[in-house]
């Protein structure tokens, strides 16, 4: 799993998994999603291989 | 059975317009479609004329569902029906097996604030451009294409998500109470893509989700002004996705 605070043009791929949140409210702005594409944000992005680890993570840090 | 609006006037009040039809395709000859639905929020009671000579009359119902046998070949039936169709502020399609295909024109519902069609197979989906109390749209995964709609009159649209689609071009501009926008997974040129980077920009918004992905598989990256563009959303808070 990779947390990347401040992404620019982060590559994924079609089988990753990725979230993007506001670190300071805990918002998920964009929740797990499987996209491919370069993605830049001023949040944190997380990548994971699978849904169930993004949601881990989600648990583990009390977003919402 | 052919199902038309003559055949149905005499369930209405007859001060009342005549109703507005839906229409879906159904599939073909001998098989069964299940698990269709559709939930919807309306100011006044709502009969569902199924269109295989059943009907519901619910009040206050959210969500009902109906299966449908022995299908008749090529026939399009009225699976849902209304006695004015400005009552409806939120319409919600569900996922039926098979999935639905034909077109969707919202166009009648004139106070429509939602509407959700995703996990289907409609190829066409219009009459959403005039609609200006609309808040939410959710076209995900189905089989549209060409142009995207115009959203420059939905002055009070907040989120709009047709991923997974085919869609080609998007022109025009969109509101700055719209926050998160999804085409990712579409055929948009790069002239679209650059062109709903534009309107974002050109929008303004600074606050609140600020969600745009353009990425996915099929759709053009951005170039030239569409790459000054992202970066320029990335300043004022945007999460942007592209290839």
């Amino acid at each position: 799993m990779q947390v990347i605070p401040q992404p620019v043009d982060i590559l994924t791929n079609e089988a990753q998994w990725w979230f993007i949140y506001n670190s300071y409210t805990s918002l998920i702005l964009q929740p797990p999603i499987q996209c491919s594409g370069k993605t830049s944000s001023p949040h944190t992005m997380v990548i994971a291989d699978t849904e169930a680890e993004c949601e881990g993570y989600i648990i583990q840090n009390n977003l919402n | 059975m052919v199902f038309n609006r003559e055949s149905l006037i005499g369930i209405y009040d007859s001060s009342l317009p005549y109703p507005s039809f839906w229409t879906f395709s159904l599939p073909a000859s001998g098989n069964t479609l299940s698990n269709f639905s559709i939930g919807y929020t309306s100011s006044k009671n709502v009969r569902v004329l199924w269109g295989d000579g059943t009907n519901d009359s619910l009040a206050t119902q959210v969500v009902t569902s109906h299966n449908y046998t022995n299908i008749k070949t090529g026939l399009t039936l009225v699976p849902f029906d209304v006695n004015r169709d400005n009552i409806f502020t939120k319409i919600v399609c569900g996922i039926s097996s098979p999935a639905l295909s034909g077109t969707v024109n919202i166009a009648p519902y004139s106070n429509l604030t939602f509407f959700s069609n995703t996990n289907n197979n409609i190829t066409g989906f219009t009459g959403s451009q005039n609609l200006s109390g609309l808040l939410e749209i959710y076209l995900n995964n189905n089989s549209l294409s060409g142009n995207m709609p115009t959203l420059t009159n939905n002055n009070v649209l907040s989120r709009f998500e047709a991923y997974n689609n085919k869609y080609i071009n998007f022109s025009g501009n969109v509101s700055n109470t719209l926050d998160t926008f999804r085409a990712d997974s579409n055929l948009l040129t790069t002239t679209a893509v650059n062109n709903i980077l534009a309107a974002f920009v050109s929008a303004s918004r600074t606050t609140g989700n600020r969600v745009l992905n353009l990425g996915g598989s099929n759709n053009a990256a951005p170039t030239g002004q569409g790459l000054t563009d992202k970066s320029s959303l990335l300043g004022v808070g945007w999460t942007v996705t592209t290839n």
